[in-house]
């Protein structure tokens, strides 16, 4: 936008008025061109994020409704995305959480699957100094990945913990909502491996779709609305425990295994073990993931 | 919740910015503390600065030299970073931090060449220049922290001043140890009496009055951070927690207060340690390995806890 201005002022310069010195002239001229394209390109309410959305103009705006009740966390949503794309070891792109609460006989156990929720007001999006992170019109955020450098800024903007860094692409990935499935008319992944069919995904902006119709008529719920990020996945059925238990320290999480362990009658050691080779087997997937990219990029094959 | 609830993470959790970078925002604050008292010579004319305002002007452009270097072996694919150059996206403080990261030690070197040839109207130029950008190369680090708003520890308007602070604290420190060690393995050094001429005993004392003032200040930010978080909501209460009585607690509590804090402060009131080069080296030492403390815990601990 700021070079065609200037070219302009430079042609103009032969008719300078007599007052000015040549040099005076090119200066004012130059300063001028630099202060309109400043403005231009940086216009202040946009780069505060303070433009009103015009939402009539769009016609396309995808979304996902997660209905919890019909969730079984069987967790075939993770394991179906992480064949779809090739999602590397030790990472996900979408993952169920499991929510125990009470004791026998009031006990009840709930599943809140995570993904990416593909805000309408990405922090992500913001935050990425190499504009790499971007929305699409139709809302389906995405990373170029031969933009990003991996500064891994936007993994720690993300309130909800969505992207992480791919070892072998070398830089952020997350959730695409399957968009080379969703190009094609399909559904993501995700969507198609539910056996409960608790995922729900299409138009919000259609009222035809079924995710429209069940946002416009049941109480559904976003996941931290407080951060103003006005997510597109939308949660039937969410209650005060899951969200209560994303405030949980993991760190605690060996505690909350052993009160319950000891109540079943199994040992410390049993219980222990457990939890660190739960642990130990996501390290060391990670530590393979490396290690088998260093070998590729020393060797050139498996 | 405790007893009500239990969750299961079937995710496992990382922790993505940190040594690297809280190393890079240690360097910074460096050397914008360093820049900014040596213009409290040179540019507000406190005449008897002007021996510590050189050993400042040196070291302010060398560690800023350094500490790109953190960020970029911090990358996923450090040769990319020269996409920082000419793709920009000005609503992210780290672009803001390409720009100052490129002007700031440019008018380091330019401010300390004038220092060089002791031209004195074009040092009181490039150092008032200066004083803005050496704020804001080491503000910009504050924002890049509280701008990533899920993360309560980080998201407080307290953070961009509570990070200056620290970075006066840990840049007095320095220049204290730096002067110390000029006077008394280098005082025979022709070399380097050349360009730094001596420095008067009662200047590190002063520098350590200076050194006292900024740690109450940094003390009082640091007591208003953590006294809002154990106010706030539920995710500000458990980063207290993890400050006061999680496994932070001894690098905050005893490295960052009792040792890097406290301990100096209370030190450098009583009239006649005060007065004594050795124990003010040691305490700024302290005061040093504090703040590398504090550095560490504000990246590291606001990205402890998962956020879902």
């Amino acid at each position: 936008m700021e070079e065609p201005k200037e070219c302009r002022r430079s042609a103009m310069a032969p008719e300078a008025p007599k007052g000015l010195s040549r040099k005076e002239f090119l200066k004012a001229a130059g300063l001028t061109a630099l202060g309109l394209g400043f403005v231009t390109l940086t216009n202040p309410a946009k780069l505060l994020g303070l433009t009103a959305k015009i939402s009539g103009s769009k016609k396309v705006r995808y979304g996902m409704v997660i209905d919890l009740k019909k969730c079984i966390g069987c967790n075939s949503c993770m394991i179906a995305c992480k064949q779809e794309n090739n999602v590397p070891l030790g990472f996900n792109r979408t993952w169920v959480k499991d929510v125990e609460r009470g004791s026998y006989p009031a006990a009840n156990r709930g599943f809140i699957p995570i993904l990416c929720n593909h805000c309408e007001n990405p922090i992500c999006n913001r935050n990425c100094p190499v504009q790499a992170t971007y929305q699409r019109p139709d809302g389906i955020v995405l990373v170029d990945y031969d933009r990003c450098i991996g500064c891994k800024y936007c993994m720690v903007s993300c309130p909800y913990n969505i992207r992480f860094p791919n070892p072998y692409r070398r830089t952020a990935d997350k959730c695409t909502f399957c968009v080379h499935r969703v190009d094609r008319g399909q559904k993501p992944v995700c969507v198609e491996s539910c056996v409960g069919k608790a995922r729900i995904f299409g138009n919000i902006l259609n009222p035809e779709s079924e995710v429209a119709k069940i946002i416009a008529s049941q109480p559904v719920h976003v996941l931290k609305p407080e951060q103003n990020t006005e997510p597109h996945v939308f949660y039937l059925h969410l209650d005060y425990f899951m969200l209560e238990a994303n405030k949980t320290d993991p760190k605690y999480m060996k505690h909350y295994r052993r009160n319950v362990g000891k109540e079943m009658g199994l040992t410390d050691a049993q219980l222990s073990e457990t939890y660190d080779i739960l642990k130990d087997k996501c390290e060391s997937d990670r530590a393979y993931n490396y290690k088998l990219k260093d070998n590729i990029n020393k060797t050139g094959s498996l | 919740m405790d007893e009500l609830a239990r969750v299961f993470y079937n995710a496992p959790h990382e922790i993505y910015l940190e040594k690297n970078i809280a190393f890079y925002f240690y360097l910074t604050g460096v050397s914008a503390a360093s820049f900014i008292i040596s213009t409290l010579a040179y540019v507000f004319g406190v005449e008897r600065f002007k021996a510590v305002g050189r050993i400042g002007a040196v070291v302010a452009p060398l560690v800023l030299t350094v500490a790109p270097i953190f960020l970029i072996i911090d990358l996923l694919q450090p040769m990319r970073f020269v996409h920082l150059f000419y793709m920009f996206n000005f609503r992210s403080p780290v672009t803001w931090g390409t720009i100052l990261l490129t002007l700031y030690p440019i008018n380091c070197l330019v401010y300390l060449f004038f220092i060089y040839k002791d031209n004195k109207a074009k040092i009181k130029t490039f150092g008032s220049i200066g004083i803005p950008l050496a704020i804001a190369v080491h503000g910009y680090t504050g924002f890049i922290l509280a701008l990533a708003k899920g993360i309560a520890l980080w998201n407080t308007p307290l953070m961009p001043v509570y990070f200056l602070i620290s970075a006066m604290v840990s840049g007095t420190a320095l220049l204290i140890i730096l002067t110390v060690i000029k006077e008394k393995v280098f005082a025979n050094n022709a070399l380097v009496n050349r360009f730094f001429p001596k420095v008067e005993t009662e200047v590190i004392w002063e520098l350590g009055k200076l050194l006292a003032i900024f740690i109450a200040i940094d003390l009082f930010v640091a007591f208003s951070d953590v006294m809002l978080l154990f106010y706030s909501t539920p995710e500000n209460q458990i980063a207290a927690n993890l400050l006061l009585a999680g496994p932070f607690k001894n690098m905050f509590l005893i490295m960052e207060v009792a040792l890097g804090m406290v301990l100096p402060f209370i030190v450098l009131l009583v009239p006649r340690l005060n007065r004594n080069t050795a124990v003010l080296t040691v305490m700024s030492v302290l005061v040093l390995i504090g703040i590398w403390g504090m550095r560490y815990v504000t990246v590291v601990a606001g990205q402890y806890v998962p956020l879902m």
